[in-house]
């Protein structure tokens, strides 16, 4: 069992869709590896909490709010630097975001300051033992690539890290 | 004194050909290299020569390419040479890992006493499209970084760019030193001349082991797409209607 923690991204105060599909595809993973929690961290100037509702309803158990009048626009920074943060102290599985302009910049930076090993572009996701296995579109979509993402050791957070591609994963509401 | 000149490093990959048809090697978990034809990768190439440009507007400074892989990168590295780069590292590697951190790591390395005002990176590499590499490095280096940039300037100790984003453009200012992903715009890589070739030959190239630690992410399979099938005339003008409508409901199930 293993919880797996979701950057939702937002523009404006609206959640963008890939964070619907980010939720989505953390769902089935904390499913399929034994029951674990979705957890959801959103961050944006005040009101951007009201998101946690939708969040909810895709499949979140927990949504972490980080409201800051600084985050009215992409801080990649300091934004890295929170969802690393929240990652540290939860012991998650794995850290899921957007394969979006904005998951593209953090992706690598969470994979760095969490020494976490990350895939980008990801269709597909899913668990095998303490491994995380993700197919991308490699050679400009010419050949698919598997990977498998391992090496938690003793002393590391078991924590991995996928991008996931939008359009290619389904949204899904949980029912109430 | 003139200006300040800057030290760059540009940091390459090597990646087949994107026209190229591709076959899966008989490992099942890369590319039969057999036949295919390898060079810089497109938007690193773009990365050199926005490295050269910079330098010779500034009228001195020093361009070290540096690239992770076996030693067929050596010819790539060459190539940069060629085009008019100071020296290149190798960090020889049997192979590139998909282990996009661990390639950071190593670069990291070898980059973070190199006194380097700016570090270039293509935004991604035609293989992957992973785009983890130069990122990743920025944060181990614990350095700002500017992805995607399709304009780049230095002047007075601070770099200037204009990013392409999903829609709009973003123009930035940086302290250096920083680390810099480029996209297409920047410039398109030169030729190299035929001075610049026999030039390169005396260029140093240092090759020394990469630093990658544990590799953690590794290719399980590669495959090829399923293949598209045929497209289909089913008819003409309005008469082809009917005959859409029903491939479209009980085929292709769209509608």
């Amino acid at each position: 069992m293993a919880n797996v923690l979701v950057f939702a991204e937002t523009r404006g105060n609206a959640l963008r869709k890939v964070a619907l599909e980010a939720v989505t595809a953390a769902r089935a993973l904390a499913d399929a590896s034994g029951g674990g929690e979705v957890h959801a961290i959103v961050a944006g100037p005040p009101g951007v909490g009201a998101a946690a509702q939708q969040l909810g309803a895709h499949g979140a158990d927990v949504v972490y709010v980080v409201e800051h009048a600084g985050l009215s626009s992409f801080e990649r920074e300091s934004i890295a630097a929170t969802v690393a943060e929240r990652a540290k102290q939860g012991g998650y599985r794995a850290v899921l975001l957007g394969f979006s302009t904005q998951g593209r910049d953090l992706g690598p930076r969470l994979a760095a300051k969490l020494d976490a090993p990350i895939a980008s572009d990801v269709t597909e996701i899913s668990v095998a033992g303490d491994a995380i296995i993700a197919k991308h579109p490699g050679y400009a979509n010419k050949v698919i690539v598997t990977l498998t993402l391992s090496g938690a050791h003793v002393h590391a957070p078991n924590l991995h890290h996928a991008a996931c591609s939008p359009g290619n994963l389904r949204t899904r509401r949980c029912p109430d | 004194m003139g200006a300040p000149t800057v030290k760059i490093a540009v940091c390459i990959k090597r990646t087949p050909d994107s026209e190229s048809r591709f076959r899966i090697a008989s490992s099942g978990v890369a590319i039969d290299e057999a036949g295919l034809k390898f060079d810089i990768d497109d938007f690193a190439g773009y990365a050199v020569e926005a490295a050269l440009q910079i330098n010779e507007r500034g009228g001195g400074g020093e361009t070290v390419i540096v690239a992770v892989g076996p030693d067929s990168v050596q010819e790539s590295l060459r190539k940069a040479m060629s085009m008019g780069a100071d020296r290149a590292v190798q960090l020889k590697a049997d192979s590139v890992p998909a282990d996009g951190l661990a390639v950071a790591k190593a670069l990291a390395a070898e980059l973070k006493d190199g006194g380097y005002d700016l570090i270039l990176f293509g935004k991604h590499a035609f293989d992957t499209s992973a785009g983890v590499v130069g990122t990743a490095t920025a944060e181990l280096l614990g350095l700002p970084c500017v992805t995607a940039v399709s304009q780049l300037d230095v002047a007075n100790g601070r770099g200037s760019a204009r990013r392409e984003l999903e829609g709009a453009a973003e123009l930035v200012e940086f302290p250096l030193p920083a680390v810099v992903t480029i996209d297409e715009g920047v410039a398109r890589p030169r030729y190299p001349s035929l001075k610049g070739i026999m030039a390169a030959k005396k260029k140093p190239l240092e090759s020394k082991p990469a630093q990658l630690g544990a590799v953690r992410v590794t290719v399980q399979k590669a495959e090829l797409p399923p293949e598209r099938p045929a497209g289909r005339i089913i008819g003409e003008g309005a008469a082809a209607v009917p005959e859409l409508v029903r491939l479209l409901q009980n085929e292709a199930k769209v509608l």
